[in-house]
């Protein structure tokens, strides 16, 4: 119920600045672990787990910019269009940890928190930060950028971490 | 040119378990946690550090050993299986980094008698063993550090850390005869040292 | 037996090391002879008192030194550029890291030409020297180049005809990426013309390849 005002609100500041950024708020409640893609073009992708079941989405986007959301059972999809020319949209999403994400960007940098759902990450030209991972499986392809991963590793898992250019960054918890 | 970076860290673990034995230690300090290192390290550096004290007689020396001793133990505990006691695959390193040590120096652990074999052999009637046994074993560890090298590296291995003639010969790279001659001399030459300082401190 | 006879082995009897005739010799000697007693009990005493030696404790800084001497060696041990031409045969590195060893099915970490680092059955890291261990990959064949490049082909003609139309900055990402894919892909043709049976360059090739794949398809739609 406060998250529905808080949009309000925001939506009502639009109206007032036709300058300002748009604001894209969400909240999803699925039914059982959700599988979210994001798909954005240029700006920061964050998401975080946390200890709700409800997924939040919030973002900062250009005027240039719109986002659209999809909802088929646990599944979402956010998608930035772009309009005119190629503004940011900055992603805020908070996640239950069990929840699958599909990250793609051309640009910007992408950070993943305490997520323990399956992780795919796909970008062009972004530093990609993967903290407090325990996924079955990551896979994460970027063509330049740093990756930084410090999570566990499944016995059965499968990991895939690739930058054409960039550092890749390793930590593994010690026995 | 590109040029990729690769970094792989190890987080530090936590605390091992309480009553870890070295085996556990080992498997966990091989993964990477310090803490059970470091455990194995308290458990374990004074017998190191006792043996390289006794073996090169100066102290500043025993400590630079005992810290290369234990980074070879960081680099090399990948390769502790557990087929012998930790203590034994550690005091092995140990014994070879001295030996290393040794050879850099260029010190020769055999040597030639001196003094010409046997001259002290036959004691006057008057010794007696009881005098020895009054010796405290900071006498005993003196006269240690006063025999040469060669002596002194046979009888440390022998008679304080136990090694057999077979093993010494090995490692020392000489003859078991060679290695048994070592000892004895080292022994008579204690005697002496001993029997010497009691004599000097009267009785 | 002589006095000097019986000093010679008294180290070896103590010892117990001595054959049975020689050691009757020496005990009929030794009981008839005090000086000799007075070595064998000398002996004896020093060879006990060896066992009782006090541990020494080394000085408390020393720990400290040790554990800056084990940082420095802590990895960071790949923390220097890996050059592909620098000799990624001659490096060897054996990294066991507990959650591997565990077993994760399969840690692949890509850079580039720079080196592909793969857990597999073996409980380390290790650089592929020169031979791919898993079974999963199709050795890179004529045809296959052929179809990606085609692929390739008519991706790239799609996007050189919308490139103008874009952002400055969303044509920069694209030129640069593909410039970093195409210097892979290059390194990765120069180490096959000297040597075509080289497994890691030709996986490398051919996920170059997938990569330029990737980067026109996703550029496509611009």
């Amino acid at each position: 119920m406060r998250v529905v005002t808080c949009s309000l609100l925001c939506f009502a500041l639009l109206a007032v600045s036709a300058n300002s950024s748009a604001r894209f708020e969400r909240t999803y409640s699925p039914r059982g672990p959700a599988h979210l893609s994001i798909s954005n073009i240029n700006g920061s992708i964050r998401v975080i787990g946390w200890d709700r079941k409800s997924i939040v989405a919030r973002a900062n986007a250009d005027p240039s910019i719109s986002i659209e959301d999809q909802v088929v059972g646990d599944d979402i999809t956010l998608t930035t269009r772009r309009r005119l020319s190629l503004g940011r949209a900055n992603f805020e999403v908070s996640v239950p940890p069990e929840t699958s994400l599909a990250i793609k960007n051309v640009i910007g940098r992408i950070e993943l928190q305490n997520i323990i759902g399956h992780v795919s990450v796909n970008s062009i030209d972004s530093d990609v930060h993967l903290v407090g991972i325990d996924s079955p499986s990551v896979d994460v392809r970027v063509t330049s950028g740093d990756i930084y991963f410090d999570g566990k590793l499944d016995e059965a898992g499968s990991y895939n971490l690739q930058s054409m250019r960039g550092d890749v960054d390793v930590t593994l918890p010690s026995a | 040119m590109a040029s990729n970076t690769l970094t792989l860290t190890m987080t530090v673990a936590s605390e091992p378990a309480q009553s870890a034995s070295d085996l556990e230690l080992a498997r966990a300090a091989a993964a990477g946690s310090s803490a059970a290192f470091e455990k194995l390290y308290e458990q374990h550096h004074r017998r190191v550090y006792s043996l390289c004290l006794r073996m090169l007689g100066n102290t500043s020396q025993a400590e630079d050993l005992t810290q290369e001793v234990f980074l070879q133990v960081y680099k090399k505990i990948g390769s502790f299986r557990g087929e012998s006691a930790f203590t034994t695959w550690l005091h092995r390193l140990t014994v070879n980094q001295v030996l290393m040590h040794f050879r850099r120096r260029g010190v020769k652990l055999e040597h030639t008698s001196e003094e010409g074999d046997f001259a002290n052999v036959v004691e006057t009637p008057l010794q007696s063993t009881r005098r020895i046994s009054m010796v405290d074993r900071l006498a005993l560890e003196k006269a240690i550090s006063q025999l040469p090298p060669g002596y002194r590296t046979a009888f440390v291995l022998h008679d304080v850390e136990g090694y057999e003639h077979e093993e010494i010969a090995k490692m020392l790279g000489v003859t078991i005869g060679t290695s048994k001659s070592q000892l004895h001399k080292a022994r008579m030459r204690l005697r002496e040292l001993l029997t010497k300082k009691i004599a000097a401190t009267g009785e | 037996m002589l006095c000097n006879e019986c000093q010679e082995l008294i180290s070896e009897y103590i010892d117990g090391a001595v054959e049975l005739g020689e050691q009757v010799k020496v005990e009929r000697h030794l009981a008839d002879c005090e000086p000799c007693r007075a070595v064998r009990d000398d002996f004896l005493q020093i060879v006990h008192f060896s066992h009782q030696l006090p541990e020494h404790a080394p000085a408390t800084a020393l720990w400290p030194r040790i554990r800056a001497g084990v940082a420095e060696l802590q990895p960071r041990l790949w923390s220097r550029p890996i050059r592909w031409w620098a000799g990624l045969r001659t490096l060897n590195f054996n990294l066991s890291v507990p959650q591997i060893a565990a077993g994760a099915a399969a840690l692949v970490i890509v850079i580039s030409i720079g080196v592909i680092v793969t857990q597999r059955e073996n409980r380390s890291f290790q650089p592929i020297d020169g031979k791919v261990q898993q079974a999963d990959v199709v050795p890179l064949s004529n045809v296959d180049v052929q179809q990606l490049e085609k692929r390739i082909n008519s991706l790239s003609r799609s996007v050189e005809e919308r490139k103008n139309s874009w952002d400055p900055e969303l044509r920069t990402t694209f030129e640069r990426n593909l410039y970093y894919i195409d210097q892979s892909l290059t390194e990765c043709r120069h180490q096959l013309k000297d040597n075509p049976a080289d497994d890691v360059s030709q996986e490398l090739m051919l996920n170059a390849y997938r990569e330029k794949v990737r980067l026109l398809e996703g550029f496509e739609k611009f």
